[in-house]
């Protein structure tokens, strides 16, 4: 025990348990729930009342979800692959830009570097939902609308700020020693950047990563403008629209939805570590 | 090669020490081109692609212009005047303040609870309940929204009304999300569910960076555990704090996804971005649209600014 | 990032030309296109279909018309809003959301103003046309733009096992009629509150009132898109009757929060004596034993009351198909749209309890009357004649937004937040702002 701690009461130990289940309870229950939905047969989904345990463990959601010969088979793997593309392709275009740019703020002092930074923070600032029409003007004049590069330049300037940011961040707090003795030797500025921030900066890279991933494959006001056809629409964008002729299909619902959690969830549990550092610069520097 | 060296050291080092006098100026030449280099593919994204759509939005926040018209009139105030006597929009403005509120107290008092819950927990069990809790935030808002509104099904089968009804906190099944203020507290809950992690990680982060020394001083001093929280923890905990405030903000008035999803662009429960959505789309007035969404961009700045100024006012402890 | 270039200066250059209009698709049928036509001329090409769930054929049903024409069917059933969705912002970049789209009668005048829809005229044969029920409200400009594929007009259900416990033992037929049969049926305790009547500010809410005025003769909006609910004083008469309805407790107070959809869950649990304005007859939720708690013998369908009979105009809130101008397989679609229409396929969606819609077909309702499997078939055969559009000469297309302002002023006019009179003044007001801004 921390010194600190040692003004608790006797109470403390009970308290710290039921916050305990609370939060686990709390964290959980949604996607338990979703779960338990998604391997129920139709029949338990519609129990009523509602029972707290599994009533049944059975795969027929997911076979009317992807199975050979369901309805929405095509348009569910369609929808799975454009999330794909467009966190993936988002996330390394993002990075691809930001880390030059990152590298400029942090260590550079350059005619105009001070406004460019503050420029680029403030439209952290900027709602989608300001630059939602004028975007759909462009891409509708461009023929970007409805296509996968369209709709990851984007996501690419929504995630772009904050990608900065988090590396800036990282390469700001790097020895300067190590790029002083490499320029010695002779190296140049983008073989500085790859051979020796680049690795440096890697935990930066992953959480930046992880952030912009994360952003881009849970977007949904931006896909629903300029991914919305049925070879673009993203997973986001298609879950909602299961339906049956009198309210959402849950069954539908639920199965696709554990699919798209998945590698968010996964994600999470494995790069947790740069994940928080990458949350913590983003939002407090 | 050798003259990036030279322009790059003393710019890395700060103005504080001065650069060789010979060749000054043409190594600061040098050291503007490569950084506007560096920056100019990541500013040129966002020149065009936030800039450009920012003023573009203001502009046509002037004019009379809609989706299926492709001429544009200026209208002065028109467009302003229309949305902001609209009861739509006026709806979208209430409805906003009260997810906020909704919002940024549930994240406050959970983000907390769970921080200093968190703050006495070691090691492997600490990285467990972590990923945990930052779960939620890791799912997209439209997933969250499909499962919360498994959990607020109206009828017996939801979660929700099922586990209340069968303690006998209610007499019949409730439609939580058609009842006018009880559905913004509920769809606001759910929105903290996907926003009260980073309220943890950020007030965790404030915790953990408070000097052991300040508490130690204070108990030799005669304070006692929660005397200590009222007079250490919470002051010093400020800028954590307002930084939730400030994300709670924003997140309200940039909501979308999970209202979307859980009642659609229904006017009770309508938010700012789904007011600029129907305008724009539904009803084809894209000046409207644009009004609408410098009004509620203006807003945010003017409650960013408040915050940013306690924020570093507060800083130095 | 060359990529990130590249667009941007396509971006920078085109940015000042928009998209929207109509898109790049003909308008008309290639030549040898035969309107009404059914065969196998089309052989091979894939047609996608973007319906609502109840629009949607079962998948062995589209096996039937792939069998006979060789076209291919790719069906995207989705969520009815998110059709709205997709359908404007891929029309606004010129492109075909699908070669058949659903298209509700809310919808007509936006997207036929765009110019995103082809006429039908010239891809279905006037015979086929003459026989749609409803066809009238899909006219735009002139054109015929959807074709209805489902006659959901509005009538009045009544569960008369709970009428006639309060000693009321036929169905009312004017507003004055429903007062005293409800307020029969909550005095005897029967039900608390009998009368289902949704009031959350929504499109269902104000298709009831709509459905009142127009039953007692009166009118929306003229075919200019002028006010004409204040002419005569029925639209104030319809709201002081939903307002007496609500303050005496006959309609449930919760009913401000409770959707079209809710209220009739709320009939077919016995929570209520009446729906006053659902539709269409033979609704599977309320017969059907295992959904619904209403004896079906007892269940009445009947014309929706008016202020002094009930004898004026039905309404009908139809949803129809139609082509996108920028389809790429418009005859293809149009065969589709052909086979659909034909008796055989309507009376299998009037079957099918995943779609159950009534055929907006004169000769489909007659064929399922004579065979017996027209459910409450004399209410529908007397009211079919009398189905009109909600709006006739179309719907304007600011709709939507003068839908949301008659459903709000519903709403405060029955929780007495305003008066009748100055609803009405105020809506009538709303409705001119609406027009002028286009």
């Amino acid at each position: 025990m921390a010194t600190h701690r040692t003004g608790y009461g006797p109470l403390w130990g009970t308290v710290r348990i039921v916050v305990g289940i609370l939060v686990v309870v709390w964290s959980l229950a949604p996607i338990y729930w979703g779960a338990v939905i998604a391997f129920a047969s139709v029949a338990d989904i519609r129990r009523s009342p509602a029972a707290l345990l599994p009533q049944s463990i059975e795969l027929g959601n997911f076979g009317r979800l992807l199975g050979p010969g369901s309805a929405t088979q095509g348009v569910f793997l369609s929808a799975l692959g454009s999330s794909v593309i467009q966190a993936l392709g988002t996330t390394v275009l993002t990075l691809a830009v930001a880390l030059p740019a990152a590298y400029a703020f942090a260590r550079l002092r350059f005619a105009g570097s001070r406004l460019l930074l503050t420029v680029i923070t403030i439209t952290l600032a900027v709602p989608v939902y300001l630059v939602l029409i004028p975007l759909f003007q462009l891409a509708t004049a461009t023929g970007q609308i409805n296509t996968q590069q369209g709709v990851i330049l984007v996501l690419t300037s929504a995630a772009l700020p904050l990608a900065i940011w988090i590396l800036r961040s990282h390469i700001v707090t790097l020895p300067e020693d190590l790029e002083a003795a490499a320029r010695l030797d002779g190296a140049g500025t983008f073989r500085v950047l790859g051979s020796i921030i680049g690795p440096l900066v890697a935990p930066g890279l992953v959480a930046a990563a992880v952030v912009t991933f994360l952003a881009s494959w849970g977007a949904f006001l931006i896909p629903l403008v300029y991914a919305n056809s049925s070879g673009t629409e993203p997973l986001t964008v298609l879950i909602p629209t299961f339906a049956n002729k009198f309210s959402s299909d849950y069954g539908l619902q639920s199965a696709a939805g554990l699919v798209a959690v998945l590698p968010p969830v996964l994600l999470v549990v494995l790069l947790q570590k740069y994940l928080l550092s990458g949350l913590l610069k983003g939002a407090t520097k | 090669m050798r003259a990036d060296r030279a322009a790059l050291l003393p710019a890395a080092r700060g103005p504080a020490r001065p650069s060789p006098r010979p060749g000054r100026s043409a190594a600061r030449r040098r050291a503007n081109r490569l950084g506007l280099a560096l920056v100019a593919p990541a500013f040129a994204v966002i020149a065009v692609l936030v800039l450009y759509p920012t003023i573009s939005s203001v502009v046509g926040s002037f004019q009379r212009y809609e989706l299926t018209d492709p001429n544009r009139a200026f209208s002065g105030l028109r467009n302003y005047t229309a949305v902001l006597s609209d009861d739509t929009f006026q709806q979208a403005l209430l409805n906003t303040g009260g997810y906020f509120v909704v919002i940024t107290l549930a994240v406050l008092l959970m983000g907390l609870g769970t921080a200093l819950w968190l703050q006495s927990l070691k090691g492997a069990w600490r990285a467990i309940a972590l990923t945990v809790i930052v779960l939620p935030w890791s799912i997209p808002g439209t997933v969250a929204g499909v499962l919360w509104s498994f959990i607020l099904n109206p009828t017996g089968s939801g979660l929700l009304n099922s586990v209340l009804k069968s303690v006998g906190l209610i007499g019949s099944y409730q439609a939580w999300l058609n009842k006018p203020i009880a559905g913004i507290v509920v769809i606001g809950l759910t929105v903290a569910w996907s926003a009260v992690p980073l309220g943890v990680v950020v007030l965790l982060a404030g915790l953990e960076g408070i000097p052991r020394e300040i508490y130690e001083q204070s108990l030799v001093d005669g304070a006692d555990r929660l005397r200590q929280f009222g007079s250490i923890t919470l002051p010093l905990l400020r800028p954590a704090l307002a930084i939730v405030l400030l994300n709670g903000a924003v997140l309200a008035i940039g909501l979308f996804d999970q209202v979307y999803v859980l009642v659609g662009l229904d006017p009770d429960k309508i938010t700012i971005a789904g007011s600029m959505y129907l305008y724009a789309f539904r009803d084809f007035n894209f000046g409207f649209g644009f009004a609408a969404s410098v009004v509620a961009t203006a807003i945010t700045a003017a409650i960013s600014l408040v915050y940013l100024r306690l924020v570093y006012r507060e800083e130095e402890y | 990032m060359a990529l990130a270039g590249a667009t941007i200066a396509a971006l920078t250059l085109t940015a000042c030309s928009t998209g929207g209009g109509g898109g790049g698709g003909s308008a008309t049928p290639a030549a040898g296109f035969k309107p009404g036509s059914l065969d196998r001329k089309y052989a091979g090409t894939t047609i996608s279909v973007m319906m609502p769930p109840w629009g949607s054929f079962k998948k062995s049903v589209l096996q039937q018309f792939t069998a006979k024409t060789g076209i291919k069917v790719n069906l995207q059933t989705l969520a009815w809003d998110s059709i709205h969705d997709k359908v404007v912002t891929t029309e606004a970049s010129g492109q075909a959301p699908a070669d058949v789209v659903e298209l509700d009668w809310t919808w007509v005048s936006q997207f036929g103003a765009a110019g995103w829809l082809a006429p039908l005229d010239q891809y279905l044969s006037a015979a086929q046309l003459k026989d749609s029920v409803g066809a009238s409200t899909f006219v735009q400009g002139g054109k015929q733009i959807g074709v209805p594929y489902s006659l959901d007009f509005r009538g009045s259900e009544y569960d008369m096992t709970m009428l006639k416990k309060a000693g009321i033992t036929s169905a009312p037929t004017t507003w004055d009629e429903v007062l005293i049969a409800a307020r029969a049926v909550k005095k005897a305790g029967v039900v608390a509150h009998p009368i289902g009547l949704p009031l959350k500010i929504l499109e269902g809410t104000s298709t009831p009132w709509y459905a009142l005025v127009r039953s007692s003769g009166g009118q929306i909006l003229t075919p200019k898109g002028k006010p004409a609910f204040d002419s005569g004083g029925l639209g104030q008469a319809a709201l002081e009757f939903i307002h007496t309805a609500y303050s005496e407790g006959l309609i449930d107070p919760g009913a401000i929060g409770l959707t079209d959809q809710q209220v009739g869950d709320n009939f077919a649990a016995g929570e209520s004596a009446m729906v006053l304005a659902t539709g269409p007859g033979g609704n599977a939720q309320f017969t059907d034993p295992a959904k619904s708690k209403i004896s079906k013998d007892q269940l009445q369908f009947a014309h929706v009351p008016g202020q002094k009979d009930a004898t004026g105009p039905t309404v009908s809130l139809e949803e129809a198909l139609s082509i996108p101008k920028a389809s790429k397989h418009p005859e293809a679609a149009a065969e589709f749209i052909t086979w659909w229409l034909q008796p055989a396929q309507l009376i299998t969606a009037y079957h099918d309890p995943d779609m159950g819609l009534l055929p907006p077909s004169s000769a489909a309702l007659k064929e399922l009357a004579d065979s017996g499997k027209l459910a409450d078939a004399q209410t529908i055969q007397t009211l079919e004649p009398t189905i009109q559009a909600v709006i006739p000469g179309g719907t304007p297309t600011w709709y939507s937004k003068f839908s949301s302002a008659a459903a709000a002023t519903i709403q405060s006019v029955a929780l007495g937040h305003t008066s009748a009179a100055a609803g009405i003044q105020k809506l009538a007001k709303q409705t001119d702002q609406f027009a002028s801004q286009g």
